[in-house]
């Protein structure tokens, strides 16, 4: 019986170890400034780490998706190493992988365990929102008053959407990258096609289709699995040039009826896209799909934005020399699509006073003029407000330099995409869901309105 | 004096299960349970609202009313198809024919993938364009055929059932496990007494397995309640709402910031759950000895 007792203690010693390695590191959080930073009750770090020893290095850890395989990763991360070099010593940002879908669980997840990083970017609208509401976002106006020259790059727009209260919690956007349509020149060519795309009505849109269809192309490469997204984005620009539709998306605030008669124009329109210009395969389609079918030329167009350009001369996802073939437009009706009204990057309040700094520090370099000109030049985008450079157009790939010259000449009205006017749970759920009906012809489009309506009512708060 | 310290230390081995029941089990149920009555975005004080949430849930729109016939149905078929194939295999196994070890080998494969993975490869080989089931039927003549099986009515419904339809593992070892415990005397008085193989199988070996066969379509059919890689990451409920499910409309108040919602979908799934394990122990009266 004493062996047992014995046997018995120890394997309770175990558990309760195993129990105490469990439980972690409490002070694990995001930042770290050397002297350690204490989580607040309001999920984010508190200020009890004195900025008393400013002399030490600040080391910031912060998730983020633009890591590893992500696309984003090429320029992101060496800009990382670039700002870890300007302020060696000073200030140091350690980036921790996290998978691009799994990004803002991550974030949710580390604000709910009072763990937030010092850097965080955008996130879903209810929730920064709901931040906001809670005091735990720092505000940014009052560094930036002193930051004139930062000031003079930022969008309008962007700077609009992001004061509320004379606050400003995220930061405003200095860089669009709108949207358009990728063709292939030489099907176009084939098809007798000769007039750029942005130039053209959605009725000549529609003969384009017409001839590239006789010609034995399939036109568009659009998708119903996932979001829709090629869809979408090719929806959006008919719908800018419906009466009203504009105004629907440039509007901040989100859109919950779908019913009147422009948006089931759309819905039509997509509606025969899908039936008459794309391919078979485009039900249940995802990106890659869609992606794959344009750079194995399979069909004439996709709709999308400017980081699809490094695909076209990847060999391993387009055939050698496919790149020469693609050009660039913006949609018919010189509609161009992005989202500046947008949350941004945005710091948690409570930070030491050296944490926040050093967030701030991020905030700045990367709003640097020469930052946005490498930015663009690696992704594409244009800065409204900064003077235009000869280095960024040298620079820049051809499709590149012609997204750029289109986004400045033949950009008419540049509208948020729909999805970003619609609740989340249509945008990333509904939408895809219904259009595989909307395309079989199982629904009308004025049943797949109503559905999306219901839909987006459901959740409405 | 003995008996009061074997009392003591049984209540202390027992101590750290009720401490991790309650940690990790007792206390999140209670808080689904509490919350489903509530207003609660997850992150603002919960407000309590009584029954709004199960009203939403169960009669906003026809989610429910789907959710639960496609419930019903994949129940059915997991206990029937699912479970009996499982059931097959352990039969089989227990038989020893030529190759029982590799076949055996060979089913206790899927174990070691996750579900997720299995959605994924699903995607791949139902795939329209360079998926199996639509080339091979290419090949066969049939140029044309173009399905998209996690997007069209009905064919959805029954490309995820066949996600998880063969994959009765579980099944086959707690069975299996129940058929190796069957003492060989009773089955050679069977033999001695004249019953052929056929009837050592019906009246000896299945009865004496029944409550294995019950445990796994109680596990099964709770799967299906909780199933939700296998919707989520191939139809995601779709086309329209035709192959939603219960754990979506819980994934959804979550996204949509409405858990108060979500754990009324989530308490309904606890009750399914109980309900299943009270019928199916009834049915196969589990309490009783098989022998």
């Amino acid at each position: 019986m004493k062996k047992s007792y014995k046997i018995a203690s120890v394997l309770s010693l175990c558990f309760l170890l195993i129990l105490t390695a469990c439980g972690g590191n409490k002070n694990n959080s995001g930042s770290q400034s050397s002297p350690s930073a204490t989580p607040s009750a309001s999920g984010s770090a508190s200020p009890s780490a004195s900025a008393s020893t400013p002399a030490e290095k600040v080391v910031l850890k912060i998730p983020h998706y633009k890591a590893g395989a992500n696309v984003g990763a090429k320029f992101f991360l060496p800009q990382i190493d670039r700002f870890n070099k300007k302020y060696e010593g000073q200030y140091e940002i350690q980036i921790e992988e996290v998978p691009d879908d799994k990004y803002r669980d991550k974030i949710k997840l580390l604000w709910q365990q009072k763990k937030l990083p010092a850097l965080v970017e955008s996130g879903d609208r209810e929730f920064i929102e709901q931040l906001i509401k809670n005091g735990e976002i720092y505000d940014l106006k009052p560094w930036l008053d002193t930051k004139p020259d930062l000031q003079k790059v930022f969008i309008e727009d962007s700077v609009k959407f992001n004061t509320q209260d004379g606050h400003i919690y995220t930061m405003p956007l200095a860089v669009t990258r709108p949207t358009g349509i990728y063709f292939n020149k030489e099907m176009f060519q084939k098809a007798g096609i000769t007039k750029p795309i942005s130039q053209m009505t959605f009725e000549e849109f529609d003969q384009a289709c017409e001839a590239l269809k006789k010609a034995g192309f399939t036109p568009l490469s659009l998708m119903t699995g996932e979001n829709g997204w090629t869809t979408m984005l090719l929806g959006t620009a008919f719908l800018a040039g419906q009466p009203g539709g504009a105004d629907v998306l440039k509007d901040t605030a989100i859109t919950y009826d779908y019913t009147s008669p422009m948006w089931v124009s759309t819905f039509t329109e997509i509606q025969k896209w899908l039936q008459k210009y794309s391919s078979p395969n485009a039900i249940g389609a995802k990106y890659a799909d869609a992606a794959n079918a344009f750079l194995n030329e399979k069909a004439a167009m996709i709709a999308n934005g400017p980081w699809m350009v490094g695909d076209f001369s990847d060999t391993t996802k387009a055939p050698a020399g496919f790149d020469q073939k693609v050009g660039f437009s913006l949609s018919p009706g010189g509609v161009g699509i992005d989202n500046v009204q947008g949350y941004s990057w945005w710091i948690p309040n409570g930070l030491s006073q050296g944490e926040t700094d050093a967030a701030l520090a991020f905030m700045e370099f990367r709003m640097t003029p020469e930052e946005l000109k490498q930015w663009m030049i690696a992704e594409g985008g244009f800065a409204p407000n900064l003077p235009a450079s000869d280095e960024v157009n040298s620079k820049v790939s051809p499709i590149l330099g012609e997204f750029n010259k289109q986004s400045t000449t033949d950009l008419k009205v540049l509208v948020k995409a729909m999805q970003d006017v619609w609740p989340n749970q249509i945008g990333q759920s509904e939408f895809g869901r219904y259009l595989a009906l909307l395309a079989k012809g199982s629904v009308t489009p004025e049943q797949f309105a109503k559905q999306l309506t219901q839909k987006a009512q459901q959740f409405k708060k | 004096m003995k008996n009061k310290w074997v009392k003591l230390w049984i209540a202390a081995f027992l101590a750290p299960t009720i401490a991790v029941l309650c940690l990790f089990y007792l206390i999140p149920i209670l808080t689904v349970l509490v919350t489903g009555f509530t207003d609660w975005n997850g992150m603002s004080k919960p407000v309590f609202v009584g029954f709004d949430n199960y009203v939403k849930l169960i009669s906003y729109d026809n989610t429910f009313l789907i959710s639960m016939k496609n419930l019903f149905l994949w129940s059915l078929i997991a206990a029937t198809a699912h479970v009996g194939f499982g059931t097959l295999v352990a039969f089989v196994l227990y038989k020893k024919r030529f190759g029982w070890r590799l076949v055996r080998g060979a089913f206790m494969i899927p174990m070691v993938i996750s579900s997720a993975a299995w959605a994924m490869i699903y995607n791949l080989i139902f795939n329209d364009e360079y998926g199996l089931i639509n080339n091979g039927v290419r090949k066969l003549g049939f140029g044309n055929f173009h399905v998209s099986w996690f997007y069209e009515s009905p064919a959805a419904f029954f490309a995820i059932t066949l996600t998880w339809l063969f994959y009765a593992v579980y099944v086959t070892l707690i069975v299996y496990n129940d058929l190796m415990a069957i003492p060989k005397e009773v089955h050679e008085a069977a033999l001695l007494d004249g019953a052929s193989e056929w009837q050592v199988t019906r009246f000896i070996n299945i009865p004496l397995v029944k409550n294995a066969i019950a445990t796994g379509i109680i596990l099964s059919v709770t799967a299906r309640i909780a199933g939700f890689e296998e919707v989520a990451l191939t139809s995601r409920g779709g086309p329209g709402n035709d192959t939603y499910n219960i754990t979506l409309m819980l994934y959804d108040g979550i996204v949509n910031y409405q858990h108060g919602y979500a754990n009324s979908a989530a308490t309904i799934m606890i009750l399914l759950g109980m309900l299943v394990m009270v019928i199916i122990n009834r049915a196969f009266k589990m309490n009783e000895r098989t022998y």
